[in-house]
């Protein structure tokens, strides 16, 4: 055992304290807590559950491609005063309007959906309802949605309207889904780094 | 494992930390008793700061965003808070410390310190005796207590412990 661990370098694990042990573990869950809080901060002020999404289809094209990273914000319901809060006209990113690019969960399908407003509804006391189409695409969305569902909801369905873009960056993740065991080893060898560094 | 420990000679930061772990076990065989006020309480915070990271994940995971979005926030505000504190904890209390201890009514904190591509140790003793504060620092070269293959060496090690802190040679009350 101690001369594996020394052939693999990490003879110096065993000379370390209880304390210095717990000062690694607490060196390596803080980076992850903190990429983990960072995200959910991004998650508070943006209003939405996932405040950054990856292009999974070509659906888009030629505005966004598969693997392109996509910001979103999700303070823009644009409900009028009964069914939700009001338009803020001094808002910069006032209600969602036709022609913006929304990002859409449907209940009951985990994969999350970027299209275009091509219509909307605004019902007195019913939510905010809109139409989308993939720009792509010959038909609109009515066949993505659920059996008998011909709007999307505003507010529980749509997690936010596209407000930036970096191309292509977000490819890693479509690799990383697509090759699961990509993402144990680079999760093992991220991990094994943090212990064995000291400084 | 080994007792001795073998270091990269060309690693600054190896040689120090060889070093700062070297201190500890000394000071214990000279009768000083070691405070770990200051880790404790950094991990303390740490760990405080993690378990609020672990409750949002297991929540939000368990009852999803919306209905966990007033409690993220405040979650994401104690954890960055929490975080800061932990950073100032670091980096103006404990600092350089590598020890804390005490023996009949002296206390002693050492702080260690390299320069990044220079090999000398350089050791700041703070002592207090009766409320009185003596502050002295030396420094002296890795060569002096690591030979030539890396092996840490005890005994001129000890030396420099020695002559670097003024209450080890003190006489004590009760000898071993």
């Amino acid at each position: 055992m101690d001369a594996l661990l020394d052939q693999l370098g990490l003879s110096e694990l065993l000379r370390l304290k209880p304390r210095q042990i717990l000062s690694q573990v607490l060196n390596f869950a803080l980076i992850l807590g903190t990429a983990f809080m960072m995200w959910k901060g991004l998650s508070v002020a943006t209003d939405s559950p996932s405040p950054i999404v990856v292009v999974l289809s070509g659906s888009m094209e030629p505005a966004f491609q598969r693997g392109d990273l996509l910001f979103l914000w999700n303070r823009n319901l644009g409900m009028n005063q009964y069914a939700g809060p009001p338009i803020v006209n001094s808002s910069q990113f006032p209600g969602t309007q036709v022609g913006e690019i929304v990002v859409y969960n449907i209940v009951g399908k985990d994969i999350p959906i970027v299209h275009r407003v091509v219509r909307k509804h605004k019902g007195l006391r019913t939510p905010f309802n809109l139409l989308t189409k993939g720009d792509n695409n010959h038909a609109d969305d009515t066949e993505l949605y659920a059996r008998n569902q011909y709007y999307l909801d505003r507010e529980k369905e749509v997690i936010g309207s596209v407000v930036g873009y970096i191309p292509f960056v977000g490819y890693v993740t479509i690799l990383l889904s697509e090759h699961p065991w990509l993402k144990s080893a680079m999760l093992g060898i991220m991990g094994l780094l943090v212990i064995l560094q000291r400084e | 494992m080994a007792d001795k420990p073998k270091v990269n000679l060309n690693s600054v930061s190896d040689l120090k930390n060889a070093t700062d772990d070297a201190i500890q076990p000394y000071m214990k065989t000279l009768g000083f008793k070691q405070s770990n006020t200051l880790t404790d309480i950094r991990l303390a915070i740490g760990f405080t700061a993690c378990a609020i990271a672990a409750a949002t994940f297991y929540y939000d995971y368990t009852l999803g965003w919306e209905k966990t979005k007033v409690y993220t926030l405040y979650a994401v505000i104690a954890y960055f808070t929490l975080n800061t504190l932990l950073t100032w904890w670091m980096w103006w209390v404990e600092g350089n410390k590598v020890y804390i201890g005490e023996r009949e009514g002296v206390k002693v904190v050492l702080e260690s310190h390299t320069d990044k591509f220079s090999p000398v140790y350089e050791l700041k003793v703070t002592q207090t005796v009766n409320g009185k504060t003596n502050t002295t620092t030396s420094k002296n070269s890795f060569s002096g207590w690591f030979d030539q293959l890396g092996y840490f060496v005890e005994k001129p090690f000890m030396a420099f412990l020695q002559n670097s802190i003024p209450a080890i040679s003190e006489p004590t009350k009760k000898k071993k």
